[in-house]
């Protein structure tokens, strides 16, 4: 019984250990969940602006090369990289205009205000 | 546990003791995984397979283990050990890959040397994955392998 309280008290350190260090998102936290929070209504004028002129993007649907227009439209930098993440989290919920689903994945990522306020007024539904 | 026929001496108690951790960290990652989410793409999903292929392993060491079972047992911890070490690299190369969406680095990471950048990708100073997390996996495999040390069904 000795061994197995003290594999069940190794087990226990382990476990936390490797929680704590797969939960370590610590210095981007912060801003993440600032961006999270942050709605369309921030969005610079230059993003606005880029939102109205350009052809926006089906969310779900639209191909790699569809979102790579739209989002290049709207000025959002390394735009094929990002068409990469909004296609990874599909679908998105049709009733959820504000993009709740894809703002908390790319906030992972750490975009400004301004990037991911771009990207949302490119992106339509569904 | 019948595999030693509930043998009381001290490798064969320290050897259960070894596998009940390695099912409680299956159990652990588990949770993790789903916490994460870690799912949506097939690469995704490779550290799934390497939990399954883990619980399959202690089974064998656990269940009337033969000598071609722990055999089976010991392989299927080293394919872990491998898809562990390659799933630390593919976190490295997630965050790397993202160096350029983080905030504090899209104006500077054109002028950053190569080794700044991978520098930034292994602390996870960039980038969303979490680099050693997948070595878990390959610590859990490495504990199985221990609880096949000199196993009794490897000499009979």
């Amino acid at each position: 019984m000795t061994y197995v309280r003290t594999a069940l008290i190794a087990a226990t350190v382990a476990l936390v250990a490797c929680g704590g260090a797969a939960a370590a998102p610590a210095a981007s936290a912060t801003a993440a969940s600032a961006i999270a929070t942050a709605t369309p209504a921030a969005t610079s004028t230059a993003a606005t602006g880029a939102a109205t002129s350009a052809t926006k993007a089906s969310a779900n649907n639209a191909t790699a090369a569809q979102l790579q227009t739209a989002l290049e439209a709207a000025g959002v930098p390394n735009a094929s990289r990002w068409v990469i993440e909004v296609q990874e989290y599909r679908p998105y919920p049709v009733d959820d205009p504000s993009f709740a689903k894809l703002k908390s994945q790319l906030a992972k990522y750490n975009p400004s205000a301004d990037t991911l306020s771009r990207i949302l007024a490119a992106l339509s539904l569904p | 546990m019948r595999g030693e026929g509930g043998a009381t001496d001290d490798a064969s108690v320290l050897r259960r003791s070894l596998v009940g951790l390695v099912v409680i960290a299956i159990a652990g990652l588990t949770a993790e995984l789903l916490v994460e989410r870690h799912w949506g793409t097939a690469i995704r999903l490779v550290p799934w397979f390497a939990l399954i292929a883990l619980a399959y392993a202690s089974l064998l060491v656990m269940r009337r283990p033969t000598a071609a079972a722990v055999r089976r047992a010991r392989i299927l911890a080293v394919a872990v050990m491998i898809a562990a070490a390659v799933g630390v690299a593919l976190h490295i190369n997630e965050n790397y890959v993202a160096g350029p969406l983080d905030q504090r680095y899209e104006r500077i990471w054109a002028s950053m040397s190569e080794v700044e950048r991978w520098s930034s990708a292994l602390s996870k100073a960039v980038g969303p994955a979490p680099t050693f997390a997948p070595a878990a996996l390959a610590l859990v495999a490495l504990v199985l392998l221990v609880a096949t040390q000199r196993h009794p069904a490897l000499r009979a």
